[in-house]
């Protein structure tokens, strides 16, 4: 539990976000927006709730599913509040830079969405190029954005050697120097991440904002 | 049309003599002529020893002779060892039946997925199967097919879907999945007939490979598949996404539960009729959402239905064959519950769960395999292979109950030298 002692309605609010049923989640956000509750600190509260989610899907105390909902159910408080859903996502403020897509040949999106929400969600700045996409791309998308991070998902086996070639294209374009590279997905584990010449890879999609955090200042 | 001859092909006594008649033309036709490569009698042996061991190894009955090892779950390793494309493979029966013998050959395994069931391109192109993406077609030509995610049924339409039941999903989900069959008219009937002579060729394809595999000695049991209702759900009906959005409101979390209920027996029909159209008893079975899952929502929205669709596919006297993809130890508990006559006809294929937790777990209830990684596959040396597979024997060989196979069978990069590596390691350190 957060170590910050929160009021009961306050304390009702993160219980409901850990027990992921938005519908109590909502009730108790209109509720406290009744009573007069500031919606800054409201927030707060869930943005607590998800360092506990964070924490609880590290120690495999919750999983995948719960970890997304998480992310849902902040976005959806803060719709229910009348702000963005989220950080901006593609390009304005946020901590850091990250250039996000799965490589050539393969088109899985989920895995790198998962990871987009919850990057957008810690304040991230996040420009997700999109799936399928190639070495020329990356690199093209890389020197125009100039980001802190590059990374790169895929789940089929095919991608291990895109993932190669893309960072190639970016050692090729003088680029590679100037960014942290992390390679998530399916079958990736250390043994791809060396293969492929990355500085980091994770098992979950919460890895890559561990890495963002530890990379970006 | 189509909708009409589908559910009469669930009916046993159209299914049947349909099956029947099909097999004796097939005879008749000499499609599946048996070549004896080495000898009939030497054929017959391999294919009887192969068989056995890995029979043995499944129903934990006995000890085979040695560590089965087998391809698990192959999908177009095949196309990548004999040089051509995927799309070829999935495209191009010649090039594709060459591939597969040529593979067959080359790594000579107890036995693993019947790849040549993927070849699917024209049929799917045919009938305008949009709920994957097909190379060659949608994507790259040599990338693996891979599933069309998006909502086939929309957020308002949960209310729809379960007064409607089947005839909704038929008449408006299916089409979405199906795109033919959304036209009308002569365009319709033309593509229906397209449909119906792809499938006759892939049929006839498929029968001959079958037919000669014998004679090669290459024994394979996996012919059908099955996917949970809850899978079901995820990659035809709604993404992940919006899947787990829909498990957080109490209403549409219902709908859930009853969805996978009501269509579980629609399901299992479906893959009864599978199966026996090939004749084989495995039934290739992936579970790709469960690992998503905390144990308690597992319990609650997908373990009732999955283990009913085990229990009646043992019952109809077939080999369930349980790839649980990505890391699901936290779940391997449950199959426990499944009791000992139905969990010995079954097969555990672990893909990055925690394996040797899982045989303390299962602890002889039911047959494991899977587990190399890919990485290693695909990229390792040998020597990492056979340092992989000695782990592998120290815990799971004694006693029998295991067979040597990657993690998600052999992936379509692996290196060759890494196959090799793997059958040879079972073949010397292997013997009981």
């Amino acid at each position: 539990m957060p170590a910050k002692t929160l009021a009961a309605d306050e304390q009702a609010l993160l219980d409901a976000i850990l027990d992921f049923d938005e519908d109590a989640v909502l009730a108790q956000v209109g509720k406290m927006r009744s009573g007069g509750k500031d919606p800054l600190q409201i927030v707060e509260v869930a943005r607590l709730a998800m360092d506990e989610v964070g924490k609880r899907f590290q120690n495999k105390q919750i999983f995948l599913t719960e970890l997304i909902m998480g992310g849902e159910l902040l976005k959806s408080t803060m719709k229910a509040l009348g702000f963005s859903a989220g950080a901006p996502a593609q390009g304005k403020s946020g901590k850091g830079r990250i250039v996000l897509g799965t490589v050539a040949g393969d088109v899985h999106d989920i895995g790198k969405n998962i990871v987009q929400s919850l990057l957008v969600a810690n304040d991230f700045n996040v420009i997700d190029i999109g799936v399928d996409v190639p070495v020329a791309r990356f690199v093209e998308e890389v020197r125009k954005h100039q980001p802190d991070v590059v990374g790169m998902c895929g789940l089929l086996t095919v991608a291990f050697d895109s993932m190669k070639a893309t960072v190639e294209g970016l050692v090729k374009a003088g680029l590679r120097d100037k960014v942290k590279v992390i390679v998530g997905g399916g079958a990736v584990d250390q043994e791809v991440c060396d293969y492929v010449g990355a500085d980091g890879w994770g098992p979950t999609a919460a890895d890559a904002v561990t890495f963002c955090r530890k990379w970006i200042k | 049309m189509l909708e009409k001859i589908v559910p009469l092909l669930q009916k046993p006594g159209i299914i049947d003599p349909l099956l029947k008649l099909v097999r004796s033309a097939n005879a008749r036709l000499d499609l599946n002529k048996v070549r004896y490569r080495g000898g009939k009698a030497r054929m017959s042996q391999l294919l009887a020893a192969r068989e056995r061991r890995v029979m043995d190894a499944i129903t934990l009955r006995r000890e085979p002779d040695r560590v089965p090892v087998i391809g698990g779950g192959v999908n177009f390793f095949p196309a990548k060892h004999a040089g051509i494309s995927v799309a070829d493979f999935m495209f191009d029966p010649a090039k594709m039946r060459r591939a597969y013998f040529k593979t067959c050959m080359d790594f000579p395994l107890d036995t693993s997925f019947p790849s040549f069931l993927l070849a699917i391109g024209r049929v799917a192109t045919a009938a305008k199967l949009s709920v994957l993406k097909i190379p060659g077609r949608d994507i790259d030509a040599n990338s693996s097919y891979q599933y069309n995610e998006v909502d086939r049924l929309r957020d308002d339409e949960w209310e729809s879907i379960a007064r409607g039941g089947v005839p909704f999903v038929v008449g408006t989900i299916l089409p979405r999945m199906v795109e033919l069959l959304a036209e009308h008219g002569a365009a319709r009937l033309a593509g229906e007939t397209r449909v119906a002579l792809e499938l006759a060729r892939f049929l006839a394809t498929s029968m001959g490979i079958m037919g000669e595999m014998e004679g090669q000695g290459i024994y394979n049991f996996l012919g059908g598949f099955a996917f949970p209702p809850f899978d079901v759900m995820s990659l035809v009906f709604r993404t992940l996404p919006s899947l787990t959005r829909d498990l957080m409101r109490k209403q549409t979390r219902e709908h859930v539960v009853q969805l996978c209920e009501r269509m579980n027996p629609w399901l299992i029909r479906i893959y009864l009729t599978i199966a026996k159209a090939t004749g084989l008893p495995g039934v290739f079975f992936p579970s790709e959402r469960a690992f998503s899952l905390s144990p308690r929502q597992f319990e609650q929205y997908y373990w009732p239905t999955l283990k009913q669709m085990i229990v009646a596919l043992v019952d109809a006297g077939l080999i369930p064959f349980l790839e649980w993809e990505a890391d699901t130890t936290h779940l391997v508990p449950f199959l426990k519950e499944i009791p000992r006559r139905i969990s010995r006809r079954c097969v555990f294929n672990c893909d990055a769960s925690d394996i040797l937790e899982v045989h303390k777990i299962l602890d002889g209830h039911m047959a494991i395999t899977g587990n190399i990684p890919l990485s290693t596959m695909c990229i390792g040396t040998p020597h990492d292979v056979e340092k992989y597979c000695a782990k592998l024997f120290e815990a799971l060989k004694p006693g029998g109950g295991y067979m040597l196979c990657p993690a998600l069978g052999i992936p379509d990069e692996a290196r060759p030298e890494n196959v090799h590596a793997m059958i040879r390691y079972a073949w010397e350190h292997g013997r009981y």
